[in-house]
Parts: structure tokens; C-alpha cells; sequence
């Protein structure tokens, strides 16, 4: 259900639906295991993410700052047109890496 | 989706109905300024159409988003100057408007309707400009988020202040949101993109800050109940609704009111958590908004609607049936605060009252029946003027119409609005409107001829119409007049004759006025073909039917080739108005208060000076106007009826004019039937002695009242107070009576009708013209006859005392030394040519100062009962020809007169006759008069023109006890005469008179059969040989000097004694 490929220090993930719901939760906690992992770059890769509800924003805001702590980098890739916008008007482009 | 509230959809109709109010003729002028773009202008509609966008936006209105969004592409190109304006662009823009009100007057359909032609044609504009302009101005919101990142560390928001006044000053309300994605959006089953993008479409996101903290982290995951954000947020929609876009608490949200305000919480670097507790955003009104001046109108009327919270008195349900009249009023706060501090006010009284009842304090519900009152009238006024509107709210529309149908018409035609902010009840402001427009749909269709026609007839290629609305006599008056080509009335009642409307008999008789007034006929229609702009299958006749619901009138005045007006007047009518209530008859009256000018009351015996004839019309003389007269009784022929004083029962009133016979009449139009007529019914009035007219309930009440240009006098027989009255409409049955505008319920629960003071003027034909002119010439004649030179001799008993006496009464002025003059008893002589002349000093008889200390007296000598007599005076004595105008009343008293000013001083006139008299009885034998038969006082017909020397004359035979009738000239006298020949024995007359001379007069009374015994003494004031000679040719029994009052009476008596008492 999730699909993660790494490389080096680079651990790319890529949700296969949506960000809502009951799979934000999965989603955390499949993130918090490769937490624990030395990583440089996670990147997550949400082309088949077309809707994100809150809690899912509020799983990648909290992944972005605990990657931060750890002083790697969180990039978000391929990410839709709806999804940029949103990230736009809440001036979440600013705090997230996107690509 | 269309918003399930109904309540927030109707707010929102409303209040995009306020932004396209205007819409249509700025968008006019601003194609009238092409190049020279009025950038405030402009940015007006650019607003009006933003805001409709974003409301429509927030409601699910999709179509009137789309469409008000193309519109605002479009005028912001011609904003930027990227576009000029031009006739085919305007006309666009029009179209679209009015498809955007019709959409919003139907909100519940307007998804269905189709606006793609619209688009089509407003995308054509854009698209065919540059492309670059285009993208541009679809986002034209995105303008503003120029201040990107600059990232300051601290501050919670990263956007320049600037940007926010700039959204401020583009009439954007400010909003900070704190709302959380968790509570606010997830568990109310909203997806986070629908949220935002909502809240994106109906606003501009200045800023948003997610509480990235609060998420914590993956190792602390926070966010199972709260993930606050908090938006920066500019907005059109109004506070009260702007809750409802975020679907959120009050509390969330605050406004944030001005730029100093938004400078602190941009500066605030802390999270504005602190302000947890706002003050409540519906508090906060929209004023505070630094609104551009075009919506400072709006604003000063905000609207006090409960927000979201379902008005009691509106249907809950939402069925989708079209809103087209409105059900709500905007009205200022202010009002609304007084008007409630007024029901506090009342409620407060009531609750005395109820225990001043209880208690039965006397004084106490007096105190609290004013109270009472004073509330009820401010209760009044507040609440009429929440119904009050300016007639510009239906005027504005005008200049579109008169644009629109002039293009498809091929004229030219320019609107001209006046008036404006005359103000009209809602009411009747709602139901004019339609009957308006096809007024002036028909002055530019029918009535503007096309400009060559125009040209032809040497007129301006471009027509005018005017819309003009103003206040007259308590009614508005609204006048649609074009210079049209005006109404043929033959042709009209031609038409009419062939429709069948009127027979062609009844055509002639018509005047021009009421043959083009046929045009209100239903069924007529003038238009040759039916045109598709003012043929709608609705004729004058609706409009006329539509006003007279009203109450109003229409009028139509035309003069071919000139133009055509159209007046409607629009009554008083659900109003509360002050009036005067009086009664004639009886009943009781009440007269608008705006129709009153002034109250006079004429005490009877002022009668006979003040109120005059003019032909058969009477007249009052106010201050030196003529006023013309109506008795009311008259007016509405009601049989008048007077109280008896003696047991208070009505009796029939047979008099006939007010003015009675002792008034002056004057020549002109001259009426044999108006003189008085003896009145039989009533004799014990007559000959009882107490003359009726002499009583004070007959000194006649006027009430001085205008309509319009025309003032006159209304006569009623008493009047009462002035009271606020209801206006209630009359009923059907007496609707068609012109005389009232309705009627009333009094204090005492009896009805009094309202008159229409300008329908009284109409209906017994008092128009201004006739009065004004009636007037002039009156007045003409009445200066004519204050020409008449007096020769005066003016002189002074103490210094500051001026006298005067008529010249021809002085024999000869001597000056003396004081020593000169010799007391002996009590009685001064002088010796005088050998003999003692008596002298007399004024102040022996009249109340005056004693004569002044001076060493040398004038000595005035007359010759009084063929006996000569000094009058002692002091110096300067003057002759003076003058006008004058004698006051016998104020300043009279035995020996005076009178008294008349004279270079500026005031000065009495002296009665050397009364004077001598006092002094000198004795000198005086008694002078006999001769009685009638019957007993009756003997009458003598009076005519002189001079008011002086008539009222010297009349004097002298009153004392005598003669009956004098006194007319002004002799064809006055000869009228006078014919019709009152029983009660006339003797005519004195001047020759020198107007009209028709004293020889004329003699000679047609002589010659008469019926008056050739009536005996005629003429008067002069010289007689000279040849005079006299003529009179006596002409039949004068006797020539007398007009001032010589022993000879005089002597005369008098010789004349009368041969021709009463033959044979003696």
C-alpha cells in the first residue's frame, strides 16, 4: 500500500491513494519506521494523491519537521495541480520543498 | 448548489440588487467620457461587479459568478486603459448587466439560464485585446499578491501592510480567521481543497499560516483534535456573512476595521491568539470600512438584519419561487437606535401610566399624557422616515432607457433629471416606477421627433426630456416634459370620434386641453403602427388607472411643436400630516398645514374696509395685495347656515356677498347680480337696530391658503386648532367629490374631510392667471385712486405733533405775538380788524400736547357757522399737495379725523367742525333733518372718488343721521343706484370722478323716468361759475362745496324737505 524504494540516503515514498481518512494513519506510521533510519532525503511522491484532508496535511507537516530535526530534507514530488493549490493559498509552498 | 440558507441568498440578492442599482448609468457615463476613463468611475462598477462575482462564488451561483466575472475582465481593461469604451462595448456591458439582474432577481433559476451568448460576446472583448491583458485581468485579485516571501522572521503574517490597504481601499473588509482544519473542516465532512478553494472564491487569501507547530511531529504526532490556521483574508461579502464562507464561529473571526489596526496585528509577532475573543464581528459595522465615496451611500445604510438566524416574519422555507418586489428596506442604524430608544421611551410610559391609573393620580397621568404624546410624535416622524426614498432611486434608471430606445430609434435625445433627492414613501416610489417608464418611453418615442425632423422644424437635432420631480402644496409633483413635437388635440379627438370613444358632439364642445387629455382614454393608443417600444399593449390609460390607484392625478399639457408635459402629482396619501381644522356650517374641516399661509380675522367692523368687490368676485385687501375670496360653503355648495346668538339654533344664511353694502366695490367686471338684495327672511335682523354685521361672531375668519402659484383667501366660520391628523382614503362613494383629499377621524371620534386646497381653487375657477391679473388691475385702480391729490395745510400744535386740514376749509393764515392774544373767562380772543376773533388751541378738545412756547403764533382762520374762527397753531405750516390715505380708526377721537402719514411723520387730521363744536355749542343751531314717512333713516348716495374727501363727507352726513351708501365713482353709483333705488332719497356726487363724471351721472338719473324726482347735489370742491352752470344743465338740484358742512347740510335738508314733504 505503500510503495518505498530507497537509494543511499534517499528513501522515495509513494502513497497509492489518497491522503485521508484512515490512511493518514497507516501513512504515519509507515513514515515514523523509516524515521528511524539515517536519511538524508525523503522524498514522497503524491501522483496518486489527489486529495489531502487535514489530518493528512497535518502527517506531512509533522514529517517535515521531525526530518528536520534530524537535520534531513522532505521533498514532495509530482504533486497535483489541486494539491499545489492548496498548498499555495495556505502559503504551505513556502514551508514544504516541493518539486 | 445553491445555498440552502435562505436567508444569507436573500441578503445577498439584495444586496447585489444595490450594486446593480447603479451600474447601468455609470456604465453610461463612463462610455460618455470614452478616452478620458474616470478611473473612480470605473472602479465602481468594477467593484459592484466583483462583488456580485463574490458572493455568487460562495453561494454556488455559478452563472452570475461566470458572468460578473467576464464583466470585471472587462472593465478592467478599461480601467488600465487598455480598452476605450465605445458605443458596441457599452452596449455589452448593458446587456450583460441586465441579464446579471434578472439572473439575481431569479437567483433560484439562474443556473438555468443561458449566458453563454454574454460570454461569448465579453470574451470576444477581452480576447480580441491583448491576450497578455487578458490573464492579467481574469485573476485581478492576484495583483495583490505581488508582496512575495521577504520571509521576516517573527512575524506572523509575511505581508506588506500596504498590500492590505490597498485591499482596504478597493472596499475589501479584512478578516483574520483563525479556524481549525481539524474541527472546522474534517469532522464537518469537508475536504480540505473544497475549504480553501472556497474560501479562495469568494476573496483574496492575503496571507495563511498553518500552526505547523501544533502538528507536531511523526515522533509526537499532535494533530488528533486541533490543527489551527489562521488566514489573512480580504473579502467584499460583509461581516455578517462572512461567517458563513468559513462556516465557522463568531468568535473565530475577527475584522479588522483599519489600517493602523492592520499594521498591529501584522506587526504583532506573537500568534494574535490574544485575541481569542473578539469583539463581534456584527458589531463592527461596515462604516468602519474606508469605503470608496460611491458606496458611502450604501454604507450609511447599513443593514441590521440578525445574521443567519431566521427572521420571524420571513418563510423559512425555501421554495424556489423568483423574488422580484422588494420585501426588505435598508435603514441607517441611527434610526434604528432611535427608534428603539422610543419604544423604550413608551414602554416606560405605559408602565406609568398603567400605575397612575391604578392610583388615580390626576396629575400624575397628566405629566404622563404629554409624555405620551411627545413619544407618539417622535414614534412618527422616526418610523415615516424609514419609508421615505429619494424618486432618484427610480429615476437612475432612466438615462438607460432613454439611451437604449433612442439608438434603436435612430434619435438623439438627452435625459435631464431634477430632483432627485426629492423624497417619496416607499409605497409609492415602488408603484410608480412602471407607469414612469412608459411615460417617458412614450416622450421618446413618440414625442422626440428624429433629427432631421428636427432640423426641418428648426429645433436642435437632439431632443430633450426631463424628468423632474419637486414638491408642491404638500403633494410631489413629478413632470415628464419633451420637446417634442408635442399632440395635435384635433387630431386625438378626431381619433377618438372614429374609436368611438366620445361622439363628435361632445368633441366640439371639448377644449384643446380635454382633447388631448383623451389620450388617457382607454383604448386609445396614438402611435400609428405599433412599435415594439412603447406598443406593449399598454396604454395611457394603464398609467392613468395605475396613478389614480395611487391617488395621484396625471395631467397632460401640449403644444404642437413645442413639446408635451406630463404632470403626475402624487397626494398625500399613508401619511400622518398637521392640519388646521375649521368649520363652516357646522362641520368640521381640516386644511393640510402645508397648504396654510396665515390666518386672518376681520372684525366686523373692519368689514366694510377690507373686504371689497372686484366685478363679482370679492376680494380682501392684505397688505395691500388683493386677495381673492372663496367661501368655503360656496366651494363645496353647502347651504350656509349661521347660529342664532340668541338661542343657538342654526338658521339659513341668505347673505349674499361678504363684503357688505357699505364695502367699496370696484368698476371692474362689474356684475349686476352680485350687488345686496334686501333680506325678507331674516327681517328682525335688520330692524332691530343691532346690526348683525356689527356682532363680533360675524367679523369674517380667512384662512390665507396657496396651491402652487395661487393664494387665496378660503372664508370659513370658525376657526379651531391645529391638530395632526390620519390621512384615511375616501370612500368609493365620495371619491369622485374633488374637493377633498380625504378625510380623517378627529379626537372625538367624528370625521372630518381634508380639503384639497389647490381642487377648491380649480373647482370654483380661481386660477392663478385670472387671480393674478385680477389683481394687477385692481391694484392698478387703486393706486389710480390714491392719486388724488389733496392740498393740505400742515401745521404743528406742539412741536413734535403734526396736524393737518384740508386747504379749502382755510380762510386765511395770520402770524400774532403771543401778548397779542387776550383772555377773557376762559374763552381767547385777538382783535382782529377791529373785532374780537375767537380762537381755539387743539389740546381744548383733543387729548394732545398744549401748543408750543413760542413767541409768534400762527393763527389758521375758518369760517364756521358763518362765523369766523382762529385755530392757533405754531409754525412751520406748509401746503402740501398730497396723496393720502386716511386711518379713521386707529387714532380717532373727538375733533380728529383721523390720521395719515405724511413725509414719514404721522399726522392727524383735524375735524375743525367737531373742534369748534366742542367749544362752541352754542354757535351751532340745531340742524334739522327730515325723517321719511316710515320713520326711516334717510339715505343718500354718496359718490366721490377721493377716499379722503368721501370719508370727510360721509362723516358729516352720519353725524347728521343720514344712511350714506358711498360709491367710488359714478358708473359705480348709477349700478349701485339701480339696484337699490327704493332705499336711496338724495345722491351727492363729485364731478370731477372717473369712470363717469358727477355731470354724466345727473344727466342719467335725470333723464331716467324712474329717478328723474331723486334729487342730485353736486359737490365740489370750487365751484365756479361756469360749473355750476353746467350742472344745473345737466340737472343738479344744488351745489354745494365740499367741505362747508353747514351749508352742506343746509342744502341737504332744503332739497330733501321739498321733494319728501311736497307742499311744506
Amino acid at each position: 500500500m505503500v510503495e518505498i524504494t530507497s537509494e543511499d540516503n534517499r528513501i522515495v515514498f509513494k502513497p497509492e491513494k489518497n491522503l485521508t481518512g484512515e490512511y493518514t494513519e497507516k501513512l504515519k506510521e509507515e513514515l515514523s519506521k523509516t524515521l528511524d533510519k539515517k536519511i538524508v532525503e525523503l522524498v514522497i511522491d503524491l501522483s496518486n494523491v489527489e486529495l489531502i484532508d487535514s489530518t493528512g496535511l497535518a502527517v506531512l507537516v509533522a514529517t517535515h519537521k521531525s526530518i528536520r530535526q534530524k537535520e534531513g530534507e522532505l521533498k514532495l514530488v509530482n504533486v497535483s495541480e489541486a494539491i499545489f493549490d492548496l498548498f499555495k493559498l495556505t502559503h504551505l509552498d513556502r514551508f514544504f520543498n516541493l518539486n | 448548489m445553491i445555498i440552502e440558507d435562505e436567508e444569507t441568498l436573500q441578503m445577498y440578492v439584495e444586496e447585489s440588487r444595490e450594486h446593480l442599482a447603479d451600474i447601468e448609468n455609470d456604465i453610461l457615463a463612463i462610455e460618455e467620457c470614452g478616452e478620458n476613463i474616470d478611473e473612480e468611475l470605473v472602479n465602481k462598477v468594477f467593484r459592484a461587479a466583483h462583488s456580485i462575482k463574490g458572493g455568487a462564488g460562495f453561494m454556488g451561483l455559478n452563472n452570475i459568478k461566470e458572468l460578473s466575472h467576464k464583466m470585471e475582465n472587462v472593465l478592467g481593461m478599461i480601467r488600465d486603459g487598455k480598452l476605450i469604451p465605445n458605443a458596441e462595448i457599452t452596449n455589452i456591458l448593458l446587456e450583460a448587466s441586465d441579464v446579471l439582474r434578472e439572473m439575481i432577481n431569479d437567483v433560484h433559476n439562474s443556473n438555468d439560464v443561458d449566458i453563454s451568448r454574454h460570454v461569448d460576446a465579453l470574451n470576444a472583448i477581452t480576447e480580441s485585446k491583448s491576450a497578455a491583458g487578458d490573464t492579467e485581468k481574469q485573476q485581478p485579485e492576484e495583483e495583490q499578491e505581488t508582496g512575495e516571501p521577504g520571509a521576516r522572521e517573527g512575524l506572523l503574517f509575511d505581508v506588506e501592510v500596504e498590500e492590505v490597504n490597498k485591499a482596504i481601499q478597493k472596499g475589501n473588509f479584512i478578516y483574520l480567521v483563525n479556524c481549525d482544519l481539524i474541527a472546522d473542516v474534517q469532522e464537518k465532512g469537508k475536504t480540505l481543497n473544497d475549504f480553501i478553494s472556497g474560501i479562495n472564491d469568494c476573496g483574496q487569501i492575503l496571507d495563511c499560516h498553518v500552526d505547523t507547530e501544533s502538528a507536531g511531529s511523526l515522533e509526537n504526532f499532535l494533530p488528533g483534535n486541533s490543527f489551527p490556521m489562521k488566514v489573512l483574508f480580504a473579502s467584499i461579502i460583509e461581516p455578517d456573512l462572512i461567517t458563513a464562507v468559513f462556516d465557522i464561529d463568531d468568535a473565530k473571526l475577527t475584522t479588522i476595521k483599519d489600517e493602523n489596526e492592520v499594521a498591529s496585528v501584522l506587526g504583532k509577532p506573537e500568534t494574535p491568539g490574544g485575541r481569542e475573543e473578539p469583539e463581534k464581528p456584527s458589531g463592527e459595522t461596515t462604516e468602519a470600512m474606508p469605503a470608496v465615496e460611491e458606496q458611502k451611500e450604501v454604507k450609511e445604510k447599513v443593514e441590521e438584519i440578525p445574521k443567519l438566524k431566521p427572521a420571524p416574519a420571513k418563510p423559512k422555507q425555501a421554495e424556489p419561487k423568483p423574488i422580484v418586489q422588494e420585501t426588505s428596506l435598508r435603514v441607517h442604524v441611527q434610526l434604528l437606535d432611535s427608534l428603539m430608544n422610543l419604544a423604550g421611551e413608551l414602554v416606560l410610559s405605559r408602565n406609568q401610566l398603567l400605575q397612575a391609573v391604578g392610583a388615580g393620580d390626576q396629575h400624575q397621568l397628566e405629566v404622563i399624557s404629554q409624555r405620551i404624546d411627545m413619544i407618539t410624535s417622535d414614534l412618527q416622524e422616526a418610523i415615516m422616515l424609514t419609508r421615505m426614498q429619494p424618486v432618484g432611486n427610480i429615476f437612475n434608471k432612466f438615462p438607460r432607457v432613454v439611451r437604449d430606445l433612442a439608438r434603436k430609434l435612430g434619435k438623439e435625445v438627452e435625459l435631464k433629471l431634477e430632483g432627485k433627492d426629492v423624497e417619496l414613501d416607499k409605497t409609492i416610489i415602488e408603484a410608480i416606477s412602471d407607469p414612469l417608464t412608459h411615460l417617458v418611453r412614450n416622450a421618446v418615442d413618440h414625442g422626440i421627433e428624429s433629427p432631421d425632423e428636427r432640423v426641418r422644424a428648426g429645433k436642435d437635432p437632439k431632443g430633450t426630456v426631463i424628468l423632474r420631480a419637486y414638491h408642491e402644496a404638500g403633494q410631489v409633483n413629478i413632470e415628464i416634459a419633451d420637446d417634442g413635437k408635442g399632440l395635435d388635440p384635433e387630431v386625438l379627438a378626431a381619433k377618438a370620434v372614429a374609436k368611438g370613444l366620445i361622439t363628435e358632439e361632445q368633441a366640439k364642445v371639448m377644449s384643446d386641453k380635454e382633447k388631448v387629455n383623451l389620450i388617457f382614454y382607454p383604448g386609445f393608443s396614438t402611435a400609428e403602427k405599433v412599435t415594439d417600444v412603447s406598443g406593449r399593449g399598454v396604454g395611457m390609460d394603464v398609467v392613468k388607472t395605475n396613478l389614480d390607484k395611487l391617488g395621484g392625478e396625471v395631467e397632460l399639457e401640449s403644444t404642437p411643436g413645442i413639446g408635451t408635459t406630463i404632470k403626475i402629482k402624487l397626494p398625500l396619501t399613508l401619511t400622518i400630516i398637521p392640519s388646521l381644522l375649521v368649520s363652516t356650517c357646522g362641520d368640521k374641516y381640516a386644511i393640510p398645514q402645508i397648504n396654510i399661509e396665515e390666518l386672518l380675522r376681520i372684525a366686523s367692523s373692519q368689514v366694510k374696509d377690507r373686504i371689497e368687490k372686484v366685478g363679482n368676485a370679492e376680494v380682501v385687501r392684505l397688505r395691500g395685495q388683493l386677495l381673492p375670496l372663496v367661501r368655503l360653503s360656496d366651494a363645496l355648495d353647502i347651504d350656509r347656515i349661521y347660529f342664532d346668538k340668541k338661542n343657538g339654533q342654526p338658521k339659513p344664511d341668505r347673505r349674499e356677498s361678504l363684503a357688505d353694502r357699505r364695502s367699496k366695490s370696484s368698476p371692474y367686471f362689474y356684475d349686476e347680480e352680485s350687488g345686496q338684495k334686501p333680506v325678507p327672511e331674516v327681517p328682525e335682523e335688520r330692524r332691530t337696530g343691532i346690526d348683525r354685521r356689527y356682532h363680533a361672531s360675524s367679523a369674517v375668519n380667512i384662512v390665507v391658503v396657496s396651491a402652487g402659484p395661487l393664494k387665496y383667501g378660503l372664508v370659513v366660520d370658525e376657526l379651531h386648532d391645529s391638530e395632526e391628523i390620519v390621512v384615511k382614503p375616501l370612500g368609493k362613494h365620495i371619491k369622485k367629490c374633488r374637493g377633498y383629499i380625504g378625510a380623517t377621524i378627529l379626537g372625538d371620534g367624528r370625521v372630518a374631510l381634508i380639503l384639497d386646497i389647490p381642487n377648491i381653487a380649480r373647482m370654483t375657477n380661481l386660477t392663478s392667471v385670472d387671480a393674478s391679473d385680477r389683481a394687477r388691475e385692481v391694484s392698478r385702480a387703486a393706486a389710480k385712486e390714491s392719486e388724488d391729490i389733496q392740498s393740505l395745510v400742515i401745521f404743528r400744535n406742539a412741536e413734535d405733533e403734526q396736524f393737518a386740514i384740508p386747504l379749502g376749509l382755510v380762510q386765511r393764515i395770520e402770524r400774532v405775538k403771543r401778548s397779542e392774544i387776550e383772555t377773557i373767562g376762559n374763552r381767547r380772543t385777538i382783535q382782529y380788524r377791529g373785532r374780537n376773533l375767537p380762537l381755539v388751541g387743539i389740546e381744548e378738545v383733543v387729548e394732545v400736547k398744549p401748543l408750543a412756547d413760542h413767541e409768534d403764533i400762527e393763527i389758521i382762520v375758518f369760517k364756521i357757522a358763518n362765523r369766523e374762527v382762529g385755530l392757533l397753531a405754531t409754525g412751520p405750516i406748509d401746503v402740501l399737495d398730497v396723496a393720502i390715505e386716511i386711518d379713521t380708526d386707529t387714532l380717532k377721537q373727538q375733533g380728529i379725523l383721523g390720521s395719515t402719514i405724511i413725509n414719514g411723520q404721522t399726522t392727524l387730521m383735524l375735524d375743525i367742525y367737531g373742534l369748534v363744536k366742542a367749544l362752541y355749542p352754542s354757535w351751532f343751531t340745531e340742524m334739522k333733518t327730515v325723517e321719511t314717512e316710515e320713520g326711516k333713516d334717510i339715505t343718500i348716495l354718496l359718490a366721490e372718488d377721493s377716499d379722503f374727501f368721501r370719508a370727510h363727507v360721509k362723516k358729516f352726513l352720519e353725524d347728521e343721521g343720514y344712511r350714506v351708501i358711498e360709491a367710488e365713482d359714478g358708473l359705480v353709483a348709477w349700478n349701485i343706484l339701480q339696484e337699490r333705488s327704493d332705499e336711496i332719497d338724495l345722491v351727492l356726487t363729485d364731478i370731477e370722478m372717473p369712470n363717469m363724471d358727477g355731470f354724466a351721472l345727473t344727466e342719467k338719473i335725470k333723464t331716467d323716468d324712474r329717478y328723474k324726482n331723486l334729487p342730485v347735489i353736486a359737490l365740489t370742491t370750487l365751484a365756479d361759475d361756469e360749473s355750476i352752470e353746467k350742472g344745473k344743465a345737466a340737472g343738479v338740484n344744488d351745489y354745494q362745496i365740499k367741505l362747508d358742512k353747514e351749508r352742506l347740510i343746509e342744502g341737504i335738508y332744503k332739497v330733501l324737505k321739498e321733494q319728501l314733504v311736497p307742499g311744506n
